[in-house]
């Protein structure tokens, strides 16, 4: 609820507060209304009406002013209700229009959060996937690292293996005699790719 | 000219020997020709050594001529300075015959002013590693044990 609303709520209620004040003050104005003054007048020797024609006078004027302050009364009551009526409508309907534009702004302002949340999900979902993506590839490759890395130690440990067992069971006990025929026949059968190497 | 190492003559060290030993050999044999034309005797030309021999045999140059000789140790200089060197390295040293054998094959296969180098590593087992330049050949007994490491446990046993 926005300071326009509260606003209008504050100047309807002020309205209403008025109309009733008014129609209070209507009230109270009818009631206090000042009785027609009975004057005595002692005309000695002059008086016009006996004391039983006074009465009924005073009866019928009592009767009549009764009658026209109860008219009165009615027509404030009616006037008033008229306008609590039309007051309660407007309200109503300043109430119906305001709440539904704000409704509808409120939709909007839901459905464009409702995007902004979707969209705002998708970029960290994609950052997500692309983080995933990135940290699997690093771990591959880590783990190929290692892979490699303790292949290549223990290509070398093989190698010091096989080094100091050919070394220790051979010994100075080599016959390159026997070997002749396996070097001469390993030279013919690389011939072309020496000659190509060293006549380059 | 295409000219025709002795066979025992394998490494750049002994042909720069057999060179300084033709060198001498002029000298002594020019100093022998003055030397006899001054007291008019008969020339007597200096020993020669047998790689100089079979060098000039090979070459088919005659010992007494001193332009042929000065010819074959031009020649003998450019193959020492152009001539394609390879290292062998064998598991044992080699005798006489195999240096020979491989001297043999490397002029009539490969290049004939092939120049030799030996050296020995007895933990390649057998075989022989060449190295001619920048190119490196393993081709011994370690290489091919390592090549198949699956046969490892089956040496092992034996």
């Amino acid at each position: 609820m926005d300071g326009l609303q509260i606003w209008l709520i504050a100047v309807l209620v002020i309205i209403n507060l008025g109309t009733l004040m008014w129609a209070s003050y209507q009230d109270r104005k009818a009631r206090q209304k000042p009785t027609p003054k009975i004057y005595d007048i002692h005309l000695e020797g002059t008086k016009v009406f006996s004391d039983v024609d006074l009465a009924e006078i005073q009866k019928v004027a009592q009767q009549q002013l009764q009658h026209a302050a109860e008219e009165a009364a009615q027509r404030l009551q009616k006037s008033l209700n008229n306008s609590v009526d039309q007051v309660a409508a407007d309200i109503n309907d300043t109430l119906s229009t305001n709440l539904s534009a704000e409704f509808e702004k409120y939709q909007v302002s839901l459905g464009a959060l409702r995007d902004q949340t979707i969209e705002q999900f998708g970029k960290i979902q994609q950052e997500l996937d692309h983080k995933r993506i990135e940290l699997s590839e690093h771990l591959e490759r880590q783990i190929a690292a290692e892979q490699e890395k303790r292949l290549a130690h223990f290509d070398d440990r093989i190698n010091d293996v096989v080094t100091s067992y050919i070394a220790e069971s051979l010994g100075n006990q080599v016959d390159l005699g026997a070997q002749t025929d396996y070097i001469l026949s390993t030279l013919e059968a690389n011939k072309e790719q020496i000659k190509k190497d060293i006549l380059s | 000219m295409s000219i025709l190492l002795p066979v025992d003559i394998a490494s750049p060290a002994q042909l720069s020997e057999l060179i300084t030993q033709l060198h001498t050999y002029r000298n002594q044999l020019r100093d022998a020709a003055v030397q006899a034309k001054v007291k008019k005797t008969r020339l007597i030309a200096p020993e020669l050594s047998n790689e100089l021999v079979n060098l000039l045999h090979n070459n088919k140059a005659d010992p007494g001529d001193s332009a042929q000789l000065e010819l074959l140790h031009k020649e003998l200089q450019k193959v020492l300075t152009t001539a394609p060197v390879v290292h062998i390295t064998l598991a044992a040293n080699p005798g006489r015959t195999l240096r020979r054998q491989l001297t043999v094959w490397f002029r009539t296969q490969i290049e004939q002013t092939s120049l030799l180098t030996f050296a020995v590593r007895s933990d390649i087992g057998g075989g022989l590693l060449l190295q001619a330049g920048s190119h490196f050949y393993d081709y011994s007994f370690r290489d091919r044990i390592l090549a198949n490491k699956s046969r490892l446990m089956e040496i092992a046993n034996v």
